[in-house]
C-alpha cells in the first residue's frame, strides 16, 4: 500500500532537478558551438570545447575548457 | 517595529491558515502582540478558523477604501488578548487591492505589534506576490509528499528572488509512525531537498482538525510543536519537535501497530 521512501526521495529529486533545469535537449550542443565560436576570436582552438554544469548550494557552477595552440593577435580578428 | 512574516506554500491544503493561526497563538502566549492578516482575498478563512467570523465588522477592503481606520477593522481573539486578526473580504475584490496599498496598511500596523503574520493564498500568481511583497521573512509550509514538495520548491525559488531576510521551512502533517516505518520522508530529507532551514515540524493530529475555532489543548504534541516553532521564529532557539520519538523503541513499535501502519 505504501511506496518505499527511497523511491519517493529519488522521484522527488528527479522531478525538482527537471523543474529547475528547464534547458532543452540540445542545450549543451548549442552552448559548446557558441562558446567555440566566441573563443576562436581570441585563441586558435585545438579540438572541441568541453563544458561542465554542476549544482552547488542551489546555484549552477559552469566550467568551460578548451585547448589552444596560441593567443590570436588582436590586430587580426577574423571577419565574419 | 513588527517582524513581518508571510506563511506560504504554493500548494493549497497543506495547512497555511492552520499554521498561521496556531503560530499566532503560540507567539501571543509568549507575550508578543500579534496580528494575523488574511491576504487570501475571495477564499479567506482566517476568521472562520479562529471562530471569529461573527465578530467581523470591517475588513481590509474597508480600510483601503477609507471606510474605517485600521484599528476598527482589527478583531481581538477571545482566548488571548495579545492576538488580533485583520480579516479580508469574501467578495473577490482582490483586483482592487494594490500591493502598494497593502504594504502601506501593514506599515501602519508595524508600530503597534511585535509580529504581523500574513496568511498567503495558494499558488504563485498576483495574490502570492502581493503578500510576499509586504513581508521581510517567509515560512514555507509543506507536507512530506511529492506534489507539495514540488510546489514548495518553486515557491522557494521565487522567494529567493525577493531577497528576504529569512526563509524557514515548516513540515506539517508529519506522521512519526510512517517515518519510523520508512514510508514517509523525514523532515531532514525535506530540508535537504528544499535547501532552506528547518524551523518547525508539526505532527498530524486529529485535535488540530477538531479544534478549529479554539486554541489547541495544552497536553497535545501539536501544542508543544507549535511552541517550539514560535521559539524558533522569535529567538532562533533551534528546537524542533521530534515527531518520531514516541514511535521509536519497543513501546513505539506497539504504538505503530495500534495505529495500523504497515
Amino acid at each position: 500500500m505504501y511506496k518505499k521512501k527511497k523511491n519517493e526521495l529519488a522521484r522527488i529529486k528527479t522531478l525538482i532537478e527537471n523543474d529547475r533545469f528547464t534547458a532543452c535537449e540540445d542545450f549543451e550542443t548549442l552552448l559548446k558551438k557558441d562558446l567555440k565560436k566566441l573563443l576562436l576570436d581570441y585563441f586558435d582552438i585545438d579540438g572541441s570545447v568541453e563544458i561542465a554544469i554542476k549544482k552547488d548550494s542551489g546555484r549552477y557552477v559552469f566550467t568551460a575548457m578548451a585547448n589552444a595552440i596560441c593567443v590570436k593577435n588582436f590586430a587580426v580578428i577574423p571577419k565574419e | 517595529m513588527a517582524k513581518k512574516i508571510v506563511i506560504t506554500s504554493g500548494k493549497g491544503g497543506v495547512g497555511k491558515t492552520t499554521v498561521t493561526v496556531n503560530l499566532g497563538y503560540a507567539l501571543a502566549g509568549m507575550g508578543q502582540r500579534v496580528v494575523l492578516v488574511d491576504v487570501d482575498f475571495g477564499l479567506n478563512n482566517l476568521d472562520v478558523t479562529m471562530g471569529l467570523e461573527n465578530k467581523v465588522v470591517y475588513d481590509i477592503s474597508d480600510v483601503l477604501n477609507g471606510r474605517c481606520r485600521v484599528s476598527q477593522a482589527l478583531v481581538q481573539d477571545r482566548h488571548n488578548r495579545n492576538l488580533y486578526i485583520l480579516p479580508s473580504d469574501n467578495l473577490q475584490v482582490a483586483s482592487q487591492v494594490s500591493g502598494q496599498n497593502l504594504k502601506l496598511l501593514t506599515e501602519a500596523l508595524a508600530s503597534t505589534f511585535d509580529y504581523i503574520l500574513f496568511d498567503c493564498p495558494a499558488g504563485i500568481d498576483i495574490g502570492f506576490h502581493r503578500a510576499v511583497a509586504c513581508a521581510d521573512e517567509a515560512l514555507v509550509v509543506t507536507t512530506p509528499n511529492l506534489t507539495s514538495l514540488r510546489d514548495a520548491d518553486k515557491v522557494v525559488s521565487i522567494l529567493r528572488s525577493y531577497k528576504m531576510d529569512k526563509i524557514g521551512l515548516v513540515v506539517n502533517r508529519a506522521r512519526g509512525d510512517l517515518m519510523m516505518g520508512d514510508k514517509m520522508m523525514m523532515p531532514e530529507d525535506v530540508e535537504s531537498i528544499l535547501q532552506i532551514k528547518l524551523v518547525g515540524v508539526l505532527p498530524e493530529e486529529d485535535v488540530v482538525f477538531l479544534s478549529c475555532g479554539n486554541a489547541l489543548p495544552s497536553s497535545t504534541d501539536s501544542k508543544k510543536a507549535y511552541k517550539f516553532l514560535a521559539q524558533n521564529v522569535h529567538k532562533g532557539s533551534g528546537k524542533i519537535f521530534n515527531v518520531v520519538r514516541k514511535y521509536s523503541g519497543f513501546l513505539g513499535s506497539i504504538r505503530r501497530s495500534i495505529k495500523g501502519s504497515v
